[in-house]
C-alpha cells in the first residue's frame, strides 16, 4: 500500500527532458536490438535478432557474428536453423520454431504459406523468442570485457571481439543472466548457478540457484540469486542482505553504491542503508552505470540520474509507433541507447537536431514497409491478376503437338460363317471368346494456335467455362461405336462403323462448333478486358491507401499534434490502413510495430 | 488511517525534496490508452476468423493448376458389358443387274447369347502441358480471392470503426446520460457486426482472453 500510494504521489512531480536521440547508421542502426555495452577495446557492441554488431569510433555498425541461428522456410515445409553454431543448438531452436509458429491451412488440412507470411511469421517467432528469457535469441547483457565483451544469451555465454563471435562456452551451462568481468576471473549467473571462470581455465561451479544479476561496488560482489541479494568480499563468502522491497527487477552497482529497482521504486545502498531514488513512471528492466551515472532503462524512456540519484532527467522515445528501449551504453563521454529500432546516440536538444530526428523517424516509417511497386506486385499476385495466374503462354499451342493416347481391348466371340454352296446354307460356328487389341495415337494441330489471337483452343475454353460440350461432341471419340453411325457392309454380317466419323468436322455439327468458338472467342476477350480493368482498380486503390499513409505517418512522425484524441485516433488510423494494406497484399505491414532483422531482410 | 498515511507521505515528500520524476509523452499516454484493449482480439485474429467462418482459403487454388496437368497421368478407363439377348435374323439376297431379284443368297438366324467385354483406356498427354480446365480454374481463383478481399476489408472497417468508437467514449465521453447510451450502443451493434462476419469468434476469442 505504501509502495501504491508513494508512486502515485510521485507522479505529480516532473524532471526536465534531457536531450534527443540521434539514429546511428549500418547495420545495426535499423535493427532490433536487445542488449548493448561498451567493449574492453573501447568499441560498441549490440545484440539482437540473433546478431552482434560492433561498432568502432567513427565507422559504422558493421556484423560480426550470430549467437543465434538464421532461420529459413523450405519448400517442403519445414524450418530450418542456419549459423556457425553447435548442431544442438541449431536442433533445438528448429523444434522451436516447428512447436511456436502457427501455420494457417488452406482448410482442407493442407498448409499453405506465401512467401511473405512465413518471413513474418520466421520474424515475429524470433521477436517473441528474443523477449522469452532462456531463449537462445534473448540476450541479457552485453559486458565490458578486455578486447571486447561477453555476450550473456540464452543459448549460453559468448565472447566477442575485433575478431568476431566465438561460443556458447560448453562449460557453462544454462541460459547465462549475468556476467561480471574482474582482473582474474569471470563469474558468470544462470539458470544453473553461480559460475566462476579463471583466466584460461574451465568454469567452475561456484553454488546453486539462478542467478539473475551480478555486480561490484566498493569491494565487495553482490548478486541477486532466487530473487534474494547476497553480498560479500568474494563469491564465496556472500551472505544475504535485506532487502527494500522483496521483488528486485534489477541491480547495478558503481564506486558510489549498489542500486537496485523494484516495481516502484529505485533504491541506493551506502554503508549498510537504503536510500530511496528518483523513482520513474515504468518499471526499468535494467540499470546500468557509467561514467558515474545512474541510468534505468524503461520500454518508453531512458532515465539518466544525478550523482544522488536524487533527480532523474527523461529522454524518450525519438518517435512514435512501437518504440521501446532495450538497453543504454556509455562510451566516450556520449550515452548511446538500444532499442527494437536500432542503437541511438543522446545529444543535446536543439530545434534543427530534433526536426532531422523526426525526419529520420518518418523516413525509416514510410520506408519500413515494401516499396510501393513491390506491394503492388504483391497485390496483383493475391488477386490472381498477375501475369503468372492469368498468362499460360504458348503451352495450350505446345500441347498439342503431343497425343491423344487409346488403347482398347475387346473380349467377345467370332462368329464364322461358311457358306455351303450345296445345299445353299450357311454354317455358323461361334468361337471361344478372345483378346482384340487396338492401340491408337490421335493428334489434332491447329497450327494457327501457334499464331493467332488465342492460343487456348476456343473450343476448350468455351466448354471450360462455359457449357459442357461433351454431349454435343461425342462423335469426336472413335471408339464409342454408340455415336457413329453404323454402315451396311455386305462382305459381312458384323456391324460395321463409319470411319468418316472419326474426322468429326463435316457433320451437320460444325455449324454449332463454328457458333461455339464465336461465342468463345467473344468470351475470351470480354474476359481480357475484365482482368486489366481489376488491375487497375487494385493499383488505384492500393495507391490511394499508400499515399494515405504517408500523409497520417507525416502527421504523426513530424507534426506531433499534442491533443491525446487526436495523437491516438491517428495511430488508429495508421493500424487501419497497415490492416488494408496487409489484407490486400498478404503482408504483414505493422508501421507502428516493431522491427526485426528478418523483416527487414525481407524488404 | 488514510489521514495518517497521507501525512506520512507528504512527510516523506518533504524530506526528499530533491526526489524527481518525469511524466509520460502524448505518444506514450496514446499507447497506454490503446493497450486497455489488449484484451480484445486483434484485427488479425479478426479477419482470420471472419475467412474461417466464410471458408475462404483461395489458397488451395494455388496448386490446382499444377494438380490439373498431373491428373493427365492417369487414363480415362472405359469398360463395356455387353450381352446380346435378342434373336439374331439376317437375309442376304442377290440381284441380278437388271434390278430383278434372285433367290436369296441366304438366311441366317442365331439365338446364341453373344457376351462382349470392352475396356479401353485412353491418356490426354497434352494435358500434361496444358489443361483445358486451368482457365475456368484461373477464373473461378480470381473470384474467390476477390470475395475474399471483400471480406477482408469489410471487416476491417467495422473492427476500427469500433475501436474508434471506443476511444470516443473514453476520451470525448457524451456528456450526458442519452448520448453515452447512444454511444454505448454504437460499440455494441459494431461488436454485433464484428461477430456476425466471424459467427461469434468476435466475443468468443475476447472472453477467452
Amino acid at each position: 500500500m505504501p509502495a501504491a500510494l508513494w508512486f502515485a504521489l510521485t507522479t505529480l512531480l516532473a524532471a526536465p527532458e534531457g536531450g534527443v536521440w540521434l539514429p546511428t547508421t549500418g547495420h545495426a542502426g535499423e535493427r532490433a536490438i536487445q542488449a548493448m555495452g561498451a567493449g574492453g577495446d573501447a568499441a560498441l557492441y549490440a545484440a539482437g535478432g540473433g546478431v552482434v554488431y560492433r561498432l568502432e569510433p567513427g565507422a559504422e555498425w558493421t556484423r560480426i557474428g550470430r549467437y543465434a541461428p538464421r532461420l529459413t522456410w523450405e519448400a517442403g515445409g519445414e524450418i530450418v536453423a542456419h549459423g556457425d553454431l553447435p548442431g544442438s543448438l541449431l536442433r533445438q531452436v528448429e523444434a522451436d520454431a516447428e512447436a511456436g509458429i502457427e501455420t494457417p491451412d488452406a482448410g482442407d488440412g493442407r498448409e499453405v504459406v506465401p512467401r511473405e507470411v512465413k518471413q513474418a511469421l520466421l520474424a515475429q517467432f524470433v521477436e517473441a523468442q528474443a523477449e522469452t528469457p532462456g531463449s537462445p535469441y534473448a540476450v541479457a547483457g552485453v559486458v565490458p570485457a578486455p578486447q571486447g565483451v561477453w555476450i550473456a544469451t540464452g543459448a549460453g555465454l559468448f565472447r566477442a571481439t575485433r575478431d568476431g563471435l566465438t561460443g556458447p562456452r560448453q562449460d557453462v551451462r544454462g541460459a547465462v543472466h549475468s556476467v561480471l568481468h574482474r582482473p582474474t576471473e569471470t563469474l558468470v549467473g544462470t539458470d544453473t548457478g553461480l559460475w566462476r571462470i579463471p583466466a584460461e581455465a574451465p568454469a567452475v561451479l561456484l553454488r546453486g540457484g539462478r542467478v539473475s544479476a551480478l555486480t561490484e561496488s566498493q569491494g565487495s560482489i553482490y548478486f541477486l540469486a532466487d530473487g534474494r541479494i547476497f553480498g560479500g568480499a568474494t563469491p564465496d563468502a556472500a551472505h544475504p542482505i535485506s532487502a527494500p522491497s522483496p521483488q528486485p527487477l534489477a541491480m547495478a552497482a558503481d564506486p558510489g553504491g549498489l542500486y537496485l529497482a523494484t516495481r516502484f521504486a529505485v533504491y541506493r545502498r551506502s554503508g549498510a542503508q537504503w536510500r530511496l531514488c528518483a523513482s520513474v513512471p515504468t518499471p526499468p528492466s535494467r540499470l546500468v552505470t557509467g561514467e558515474g551515472i545512474l541510468h534505468a532503462v524503461a520500454a518508453d524512456a531512458i532515465y539518466l540520474y544525478s550523482e544522488s540519484c536524487g533527480q532523474v532527467s527523461r529522454v524518450g522515445a525519438p518517435w512514435p509507433g512501437g518504440f521501446g528501449f532495450t538497453d543504454v551504453a556509455r562510451l566516450g563521454g556520449l550515452v548511446w541507447a538500444s532499442a527494437n529500432q536500432g542503437v541511438f546516440m543522446l545529444t543535446p536538444l536543439d530545434a534543427d537536431t530534433s526536426l532531422a530526428v523526426q525526419m529520420e523517424g518518418y523516413r525509416r516509417a514510410v520506408t519500413g514497409i515494401p516499396s510501393m511497386d513491390a506491394l503492388v506486385l504483391r497485390a496483383l499476385e493475391v488477386h490472381r491478376l498477375d501475369s503468372q495466374a492469368t498468362d499460360v503462354g504458348l503451352r495450350p499451342a505446345w500441347a498439342q503437338l503431343l497425343p491423344e493416347l487409346r488403347a482398347a481391348a475387346r473380349y467377345s466371340p467370332r462368329r464364322i460363317e461358311t457358306l455351303d454352296r450345296g445345299t445353299r446354307m450357311t454354317e455358323i460356328e461361334v468361337t471361344r471368346p478372345k483378346p482384340d487389341w487396338q492401340v491408337m495415337a490421335y493428334w489434332r494441330i491447329s497450327l494457327d494456335r501457334f499464331l493467332g489471337f488465342a492460343t487456348v483452343s476456343p473450343l476448350d475454353y468455351f466448354e471450360a467455362n462455359a457449357l459442357d460440350l461433351e454431349d454435343d461432341l461425342e462423335a469426336e471419340d472413335a471408339l464409342d461405336g454408340a455415336a457413329i453411325e453404323e454402315v451396311f457392309d455386305g462382305t459381312t454380317s458384323e456391324i460395321v462403323y463409319d470411319d468418316e466419323a472419326l474426322s468429326a468436322g463435316e457433320g451437320p455439327e460444325a455449324g454449332l462448333l463454328e457458333q461455339y468458338e464465336d461465342a468463345a472467342i467473344s468470351m475470351m476477350a470480354s474476359e481480357k478486358k475484365r482482368v486489366a480493368a481489376e488491375r487497375t482498380k487494385v493499383v488505384t486503390q492500393l495507391r490511394r491507401l499508400y499515399q494515405q499513409r504517408q500523409n497520417l505517418l507525416y502527421r504523426l512522425w513530424v507534426q506531433r499534434s499534442k491533443d491525446l484524441l487526436q495523437r491516438t485516433t491517428l495511430l488508429l488510423s495508421v493500424d487501419e490502413l497497415d490492416a488494408r494494406l496487409s489484407a490486400m497484399t498478404g503482408l504483414n505491414i505493422r508501421s507502428t510495430g516493431r522491427s526485426s532483422e528478418e523483416a527487414n531482410e525481407a524488404k | 488511517m488514510k489521514t495518517t498515511i497521507s501525512i506520512l507521505l507528504t512527510g516523506v515528500l518533504c524530506a526528499l525534496p530533491t526526489v524527481a520524476l518525469a511524466e509520460p509523452t502524448p505518444d506514450a499516454e496514446a499507447k497506454k490508452l490503446l493497450a486497455r484493449f489488449d484484451n480484445e482480439p486483434t484485427v488479425n485474429e479478426v479477419q482470420q476468423a471472419a475467412l474461417t467462418y466464410a471458408a475462404m482459403h483461395p489458397e488451395q487454388y494455388e496448386t490446382m493448376r499444377t494438380r490439373s496437368r498431373f491428373a493427365a497421368v492417369l487414363p480415362e478407363v472405359r469398360l463395356r458389358v455387353t450381352q446380346d439377348k435378342g434373336d439374331d435374323q439376317k437375309q442376304y439376297q442377290r440381284y441380278s443387274e437388271s434390278g430383278a431379284a434372285a433367290e436369296p443368297l441366304s438366311d441366317t438366324s442365331t439365338t446364341d447369347e453373344n457376351l462382349e467385354l470392352q475396356g479401353e483406356v485412353k491418356w490426354r498427354l497434352n494435358e500434361l502441358v496444358f489443361n483445358r480446365y486451368e482457365t475456368a480454374v484461373v477464373k473461378e481463383h480470381r473470384q474467390v480471392a476477390k470475395e475474399r478481399q471483400r471480406i477482408l476489408q469489410s471487416v476491417t472497417q467495422v473492427y476500427f470503426e469500433r475501436r474508434r468508437a471506443q476511444v470516443d467514449l473514453l476520451l470525448a465521453p457524451p456528456g450526458d446520460a442519452a448520448g453515452r447510451t447512444l454511444a454505448e450502443l454504437k460499440v455494441a451493434e459494431l461488436t454485433a457486426e464484428l461477430d456476425g462476419m466471424t459467427g461469434g469468434a468476435f466475443s468468443r476469442m475476447a472472453a477467452e482472453r
